[in-house]
């Protein structure tokens, strides 16, 4: 069970510090089934996530495919109904917020998809693409909607003369950027960065990465970096979050949780990922993590994490471990686990 | 348009019309042959010169898109007839009844003496509106309850499935042919019946195609940025599922003049003296038999064909060119700079 424990030692931020909070947020898809479509099970995608998200910073959400990070990520800006739980933006609850407000709101905060071919409608030009959150807002007359979409090419470097072009003409990297300037277009707050880089080719991945670090720091932006790989968001987050099954295994600042991961599902991720030096490569520890990730429509009694787990013993079956913070760490570094450490 | 001519000028005159009727769709393209060829500048201001190349070179690559010239040329057909048709359609001639087809009378006569091109060239009016009609009404009130259904889910989406399965559980032919007594015959009720009957067609087209639309990132990511639902709807999810209903439009329109042939047949549609090409079938049908005066059929029997010949291979045509990313030669400058994909 979830437990929604307080965040002990982590120096509460004055409030207006933190852009989204996050509380005891669940998201559960109903199966439905029998002969008249009763709900029959759920798949708890989301399962009581507690977190908070401060002005200016870039929070990495990690974890394998499949884990909730991406439905997370979507019941924050409420693109999926949250089955319980709240989500404060900038001071405004937005789970209880009416359609017309949610609506206006949405130009604080934005998101950028995976799949740069599939999130660019085929039948609009670039133009169309990012004129239709500036024409949802009533942004202005056609020849400052206009410049406007000029100047946001360019701050994605994007030549401005592709305007009347469609999508379907550009590559993945090109398209990215392409979507990445809609986000833009409102002067967003915050957005969610689902795998922004995960569907690109290895060499595109850098430029768009830097493309988003640069745009963070030019416009003040605060991201929840959403990933599957923890190199990949390494040089980019200022904090790390850890998902497993619906849960936050591990957070903490990056270089905390980089440098002294406290999860094992933490340290197995970890050292999945190379070095880039061959000498320490050779050194490199790899654990190999067995079974499968168990199915969220009935997670494991306890700890979520102890099917798979080394150090797995009694108490994990039997308990969830509340996310604190462990010995010898960080204040804001919280893991759940009962036998937290190398 | 001109003072009443006597028979046989009219008929020379008529005939001077149909040669330039029938090629009348091409002059347009051909337009384009002799105009300058622009350059590269022009591409982003298209001219009328820049368009009709780039039709031209569109029918070049597809010739089926001819078809399409066909099409306009049979719409002008029905909408001048009273100008193109040599006879009247309705005047009866007994001492010429049945006549094979002659240079007097090119389809020949049918069993009361009245000439079948022109009855032909009239019942064009009353397929091509009917047909079209029928498939504008039952798509748009289809189309618009599955996108509804589709996008909005719930009860909402219950309720309409329920209904139009209700109405698919009967065979459409006789499901008309209830509305029609129902509602008595005439052209009008006959187009409601039919397009009722299709109204189960394009909402299950249409919800199945918006389901799978919106689950699509665009959608969300309109919502993302604010869009409120009407104009998703609207904006997203009409324009890219309107290929798969325009082709299952065109396809259907021959359907639906097939079963207004038939319901003209059965005394529900146009009533008898008027001219239509299903009932001229079924008057032609004894005639055929005994192959007394077979070639009576000839005529409503090739119109029908090439009407629903022309809508298939059109329909088809614009579904590839509909859909940008099968097409890629949408506007000429992506073809003139060689980006396709």
């Amino acid at each position: 069970m979830a437990t929604t424990m307080p965040q002990p030692g982590a120096a509460a931020p004055a409030q207006n510090d933190v852009l989204v909070d996050i509380r005891g947020l669940k998201v559960h898809f109903p199966i439905r089934g029998g002969l008249i479509g009763q709900t029959v099970a759920a798949v708890k995608a989301v399962d009581g996530v507690d977190l908070q998200i401060k002005r200016g910073e870039v929070l990495g959400l990690v974890g394998e495919s499949g884990c909730g990070k991406s439905t997370l990520g979507r019941a924050v800006l409420q693109l999926i109904k949250p089955t319980a739980g709240t989500v404060t933006f900038d001071g405004e609850e937005l789970t209880t917020m009416g359609t017309n407000h949610l609506r206006r709101k949405r130009a604080d905060m934005q998101m950028v998809f995976q799949d740069p071919y599939s999130s660019l409608d085929p039948r609009f030009t670039v133009g169309n693409v990012i004129n239709e959150p500036l024409g949802n807002f009533n942004y202005g007359n056609r020849a400052q909607t206009d410049e406007r979409i000029r100047y946001l090419l360019r701050v994605v470097g994007m030549s401005p003369n592709i305007l009347n072009r469609y999508a379907h003409e550009f590559s993945g990297g090109q398209r990215q950027r392409i979507g990445i300037a809609r986000a833009l277009a409102l002067n967003p707050k915050f957005i969610v960065a689902d795998e922004p880089i995960s569907a690109l080719d290895v060499s595109i991945q850098a430029q768009v990465l830097n493309l988003l670090a640069d745009l963070q720091s030019e416009f003040n932006l605060t991201y929840m970096f959403i990933a599957h790989n923890l190199s990949a968001i390494k040089h980019l987050s200022t904090r790390v979050a850890v998902m497993y099954l619906g849960h936050i295994a591990e957070i903490g600042p990056a270089d905390e949780v980089y440098a002294n991961p406290q999860h094992p599902y933490t340290i197995a991720l970890l050292s999945a990922s190379p070095y880039p030096d061959p000498d320490m490569e050779k050194t490199r520890k790899r654990i190999i993590l067995t079974g499968d990730v168990p199915s969220p429509v009935n997670p494991p009694s306890g700890c979520p994490f102890h099917t798979r787990c080394w150090k797995a013993q009694a108490i994990c079956r039997e308990q969830y471990p509340p996310l604190e913070s462990k010995p010898g760490t960080n204040v804001a570094h919280l893991a759940a686990c009962h036998f937290p450490g190398q | 348009m001109a003072p009443q001519p006597s028979e046989s000028q009219r008929e020379a005159e008529s005939l001077q019309h149909m040669g330039e009727i029938a090629p009348a769709a091409e002059v347009g393209e051909k337009v384009g042959e002799k105009v300058a060829i622009p350059d590269e500048g022009e591409r982003s201001h298209p001219t009328f010169a820049t368009r009709a190349r780039s039709a031209l070179r569109a029918v070049w690559a597809d010739p089926r898109l001819i078809c399409g010239a066909v099409l306009v040329a049979l719409l002008l057909m029905a909408i001048f007839a009273p100008w193109i048709a040599p006879y009247p359609p309705l005047k009866y001639h007994p001492t010429i009844a049945a006549r094979p087809p002659s240079l007097a009378h090119w389809l020949g006569t049918d069993a009361l003496g009245r000439d079948q091109l022109s009855r032909v060239i009239y019942g064009a009016r009353i397929s091509l509106s009917v047909g079209a009609g029928a498939i504008v009404l039952g798509g748009l009130v289809g189309a618009f309850l599955g996108i509804l259904g589709g996008y909005a889910r719930g009860w909402v989406d219950q309720i309409i499935t329920i209904v139009v399965d209700a109405l698919l559980a009967f065979p459409s032919l006789i499901l008309a042919l209830a509305i029609a007594a129902a509602l008595g015959s005439g052209i009008t009720n006959v187009v409601i019946a039919l397009a009722v009957v299709r109204i189960p067609l394009y909402a299950r087209l249409a919800r199945g195609q918006t389901l799978q639309v919106r689950a699509l990132d665009y959608v969300t990511a309109a919502r993302a940025v604010g869009t409120p639902a009407w104009r998703i709807l609207l904006r997203h999810i009409f324009p890219n599922i309107f290929s798969p209903l325009l082709v299952q439009a065109t396809l259907s329109i021959s359907f639906a003049i097939l079963d207004e042939s038939v319901l003209s047949f059965l005394g529900l549609g146009a009533q008898p003296p008027t001219p239509e090409w299903g009932t001229m079938i079924s008057d032609a049908q004894p005639y055929l038999t005994g192959a007394t005066a077979p070639w009576m059929i000839l005529g409503p029997a090739l119109a029908i064909t090439i009407t629903v010949l022309c809508l298939n291979l059109f329909g088809d045509a614009m579904r590839d060119r509909l859909d940008p990313r099968t097409a890629g030669k949408v506007d000429s400058a992506s073809l003139a700079s060689g980006a396709q994909e």
